[in-house]
């Protein structure tokens, strides 16, 4: 298993579905392509299992976020190719601001201003 | 596009296909690395993990999956099931006794209480009383006959209409056999007040109220199709009531039969008469939207101006607006509750029961379990297939049940005394008895699961492999006698309810009433107005009947009383007066009675000091009265001597009407064995000026000889002098006695039957845990037999075990009947709520059971043969 020496990053329950939208607005992707996508995006930080993954899939899948379908990849396997739809473009945008305004919450915390220590 | 309706199996060959893509993608990424097939194939697979689990959790995304899975759980369920036959029928016998005790006194609280009475909008009828609180007492809701007219004619904001009504007692001839029929007697506009209108014909007339008007009749339909063969042509027809011909003018519904299962239905026109003082109950309509509160402020405030009550005293009257339902169900209200609060706690005793076999079930089942989890299925997939079982044998167990309910049902009925389960018409299987047996059983059986399916999934893959075979049979133990204990304590909560009701009705039956009913037989008649218009007639007749029932051989005793002890009826009290005693504010209620010679000597009432009634105590002689024992110590301490000779206002009588005490006996019991014997005063019957006091007779004989062989010379003696008399009443005394306590008896006895099924399911616990710590124990016993324990040894382990569930079980049993037992307070006589003989009596029974259920596994303990026990490892 090529995992290198990094630790490997837990997902958290909700930011796994954030992050699988995020990577299907590159296009149509399958399954362990956005595997491979995820992984490579986060420099081989983030690994997600299949146990997960497919779970998550198939829940965006049921919420209507993304839609699937059958196709052939560039090697001529058949793939079931997933989709973001429209309203998981408006799902993504609000995870999106939620999620700026988190990460700027921790990093405040996490650096706090200066002049509040004295 | 989605298609959330694709078949099943056409996804799951998808997912299959999907994963499989994702394994060969991730090969082939390999292969590209530079892996050779083998390796790239190994560490795929490594990668991918679980394919049957990722399977699972993914599968329980798709929506629609519940039906799927609660199907083959089911099935699962039943296989399992059918494999265990000797479990299935313990736990659904179990839950069939428990959900059908419940069910069956749910059917009869839903049929009495709960179910509205089949009028227009029932819950703005209400029921109206107003009288004086010396004859008042928390059962009586009735209102006299001026007050009601003086209502019913004022304007009113939050009363809508007032209609009275009271029971009537006909003899019907002319149709067939002469019969007596009970129906009632109701104001022109009581069936518009009511909201229901006559099937056929017409309701009454306002104007038929009035007693120059020609006599009509509603007939109900029971009577209707009993007594005219449910022949139409009957309205118009004349038909003989006591003697007075009638014309029906309508017939009911068959489902009207208000109140107290009324046959018909006469206007209340001879005897509604604002001077006479007769009380009936009055029913009203309220105004849409008025409260019950609103509608006791109003009543209050009109009757402080109405000309009939302003003159009364504020203070001495009671006035009370009720639910109509009351009328009808306050004497058995609190029975059924009391029976309520019994049947679930044996409800909960036959949870804890079924919980305990399906914790032993599954720990046998945690092998099974353990290779489920292995295969990959969640924790939540197991605890529901769990819960799949103990749900479906609940359910079938409350089928059983709810059948078992109808026989139930049938036997309570049966069993209860006359008149305390009303509107049985109503008791029957509607829609909510079905929701609640189901619900029942669905709460129990997620209760009897969740327990045992939680226990077994917190133990995870590896504590299960790992552990050795004997604990595979072990598992769970803290849990199960802890429910073990919480069965005998709710054992012992409904024992000592038993105890204690068992207790209390011994006491009422041997409480001394002040008379001796054996011996006694009573016969009681009722005089018709007509035929003995005047207080004289009625007094010569009752004398005339005592002389000739004192000539039938063998009778020792004869006499008369307007209202015998105990027996149901008409009651009168009035204020003790005495002439010296001034201040007449207080008020002092005695029971009136009125009686002729030798009524003491036949009742065996100790006559204290004077005299009894004689003869000669005639219109003409000095009026007298006796008083009894507690009256005349009240007024003349310390000990009544000083009552003789004294001049007391006549009950009922003008303020210069006055009597001469001319004896004291002693106090009885008169209206209930629950109430204390209370003072009295009785007048002669040749003395009686009142035209009502002596329409209601009672003939008493004191007789050596069975009262079955003088009851027919009684019944001819009656004849004889007025062959027109119905006899009401013909039977011994004590039949009266056994009646007054029936109501005792039979609360007793239901807490009885559903306490003894508690302990019988405890016991069933209490032996299940033993034997199964005695078969998981085999081997610790067997080392200890070979280290040389004796018999006596291991019979103490067992001891020990037993008392370590017993012991707790008598503790916080003991402690919640402490705590509920005051529950009972209404329903016992002389016995605390936490009488302490009853409780050592409950633990020493509670003691005896388990020493019982504890006897096969002490016995199974002593025989373990050593060498046998230690092979087995």
């Amino acid at each position: 298993m090529a995992r290198g020496g990094q630790s490997r990053i837990e997902l958290l329950q909700g930011t796994l579905d954030f992050i699988i939208l995020q990577t299907l607005r590159w296009g149509p992707q399958h399954g362990f392509g956005i595997g491979q996508m995820i992984r490579a995006n986060s420099s081989d930080a983030l690994q997600v299992d299949t146990g997960s993954l497919y779970p998550a899939l198939h829940r965006l899948e049921r919420a209507g976020w993304i839609d699937a379908k059958w196709d052939r990849s560039e090697k001529g396997q058949h793939v079931r190719v997933y989709r973001i739809t429209p309203s998981g473009r408006k799902r993504l945008a609000a995870e999106r601001t939620r999620w700026d305004r988190m990460t700027q919450a921790i990093a405040g915390i996490l650096n706090p201003p200066r002049e509040r220590e004295s | 596009m989605k298609l959330p309706w694709r078949s099943r199996a056409s996804r799951e060959v998808e997912l299959h296909r999907e994963l499989r893509s994702h394994f060969e993608m991730a090969v082939a990424l390999r292969m590209e690395r530079g892996e050779s097939r083998a390796d790239a194939e190994r560490n795929a697979r490594l990668e991918f993990g679980n394919v049957t689990q990722v399977a699972e959790v993914t599968r329980d995304m798709w929506g629609g999956r519940r039906i799927e899975t609660l199907r083959r759980d089911l099935a699962y369920a039943w296989r399992g099931l059918r494999r265990s036959p000797t479990f299935t029928v313990v736990a659904i016998l179990t839950f069939a006794l428990g959900i059908g005790t419940t069910t069956t006194m749910f059917t009869i609280v839903n049929g009495v209480l709960l179910r509205p009475l089949p009028f227009d909008h029932p819950e703005q009828l209400v029921l109206v009383s107003h009288l004086p609180k010396s004859i008042a007492s928390s059962a009586s809701t009735v209102m006299s006959d001026g007050t009601f007219l003086e209502l019913r004619a004022a304007n009113s904001r939050a009363f809508a209409s007032f209609a009275s009504f009271g029971g009537n007692r006909v003899t019907l001839t002319g149709v067939g056999e002469p019969a007596e029929i009970v129906g009632a007697m109701a104001s022109a506009n009581f069936t518009r007040v009511l909201g229901v209108s006559p099937a056929r014909g017409r309701g009454f007339a306002d104007d038929e109220e009035s007693p120059a008007s020609p006599r009509v009749v509603i007939l109900g339909d029971r009577m209707w199709h009993d007594r005219f063969a449910a022949d139409p042509g009957v309205v118009g027809r004349s038909i003989v009531l006591s003697g007075v011909p009638h014309t029906v003018v309508g017939i009911m519904p068959p489902d009207f039969d208000f109140p107290n299962a009324a046959a018909f239905w006469t206007p209340l026109s001879n005897t509604l008469d604002p001077k006479l003082g007769s009380f009936r109950p009055v029913v009203a309509r309220l105004r849409a939207g008025v409260t019950r509160e609103t509608a006791l402020r109003e009543l209050e405030a009109t009757l402080a101006v109405l000309p009939g009550t302003a003159t009364e005293k504020p203070g001495t009257t009671q006035t009370d607006v009720r639910p109509l339902l009351d009328l009808l169900v306050a004497r058995s209200r609190d029975t059924l509750w009391l029976f309520s609060g019994a049947v679930l706690l044996v409800l909960l005793v036959a949870c804890a029961n079924v919980a305990n076999l399906f914790l032993i079930r599954v720990a046998g089942r945690e092998h099974e379990i353990g290779i489920r989890f292995a295969l990959g299925a969640g924790r939540a997939r197991i605890v529901r297939q769990l819960l799949t079982e103990s749900v479906l044998v609940a359910w079938i167990g409350g089928t059983v049940g709810l059948l078992v309910s109808v026989w139930g049902v049938r036997g309570v009925i049966a069993a209860a005394p006359l008149g305390r389960i009303p509107r049985q018409g109503s008791i029957g299987i509607d829609w909510r008895v079905l929701g609640a047996a189901f619900g029942i059983s669905l709460l129990t059986g997620i209760a009897c699961g969740i327990a045992p399916a939680l226990a077994s999934t917190r133990r995870t893959l590896r504590n299960i492999l790992a552990e050795s075979a004997r604990s595979l049979v072990g598992g769970h133990d803290r849990l199960r006698r802890a429910l073990v204990v919480v069965e005998l304590a709710l054992a012992i909560v409904l024992l000592s309810g038993a105890g204690l009701l068992l207790k209390s009705f011994v006491r009422m039956r041997t409480v001394d009433t002040g008379f001796r009913a054996a011996g006694v037989v009573e016969m009681e008649t009722s005089l018709s107005p007509a035929a003995y218009p005047t207080p004289e007639a009625a007094g010569v007749f009752a004398m005339r009947v005592r002389e000739r029932l004192r000539e039938i051989p063998g009778v020792d005793d004869a006499s008369v009383v307007n209202f015998p002890p105990l027996v149901e009826g008409g009651r009168f009290r009035d204020d003790f007066h005495p002439e010296r005693e001034p201040d007449v504010s207080k008020g002092y209620p005695v029971a009136v009675l009125m009686t002729a010679p030798d009524y003491f000597r036949a009742m065996s009432i100790r006559v204290l000091r004077g005299r009894d009634f004689a003869a000669s105590d005639d219109a003409a002689a000095l009026p007298v009265t006796i008083i009894s024992g507690s009256v005349a110590r009240k007024f003349w301490p310390p000990d009544g001597a000083g009552a003789i000779g004294q001049r007391v206002r006549k009950p009922g009588g003008k303020p210069n009407d006055w009597v001469t005490i001319v004896g004291v006996v002693d106090d009885v019991t008169q209206t209930s064995m629950a109430d204390e014997r209370e003072g009295a005063q009785y007048l002669p019957v040749t003395q009686n000026r009142n035209p009502w006091f002596a329409l209601q007779l009672t003939f008493v004989i004191r007789t050596a000889r069975p009262a079955g062989d003088v009851a027919p010379s009684m019944r001819a003696v009656l004849h004889a002098i007025d062959p027109s008399m119905a006899v009401r009443r013909l039977a011994p005394m004590d039949d009266v006695l056994s009646s007054s306590v029936a109501q005792p008896r039979f609360e007793m006895e239901l807490v009885t039957i559903f306490s003894a099924i508690a302990l019988l399911l405890a016991a069933i616990g209490t032996y299940g845990v033993l034997a199964h710590d005695v078969a998981s124990r085999t081997h610790e016993i067997g080392l200890r037999v070979a280290l040389g324990a004796g018999r006596g040894d291991i019979v103490r382990v067992v001891a020990l075990r037993t008392l370590g569930v017993v012991i707790p079980g008598i503790v916080i049993g003991l402690a919640g009947a402490a705590m509920s037992t005051s529950l009972l307070r209404k329903s016992l006589f002389q016995v605390t709520p936490t009488d302490g003989p009853t409780m050592v009596w409950v633990a020493i029974t509670l003691c005896a059971v388990a020493a019982v259920a504890a006897a096969a596994p002490v016995r199974r303990a002593v025989r373990v043969d050593p060498l046998v026990a230690l092979n087995r490892r």
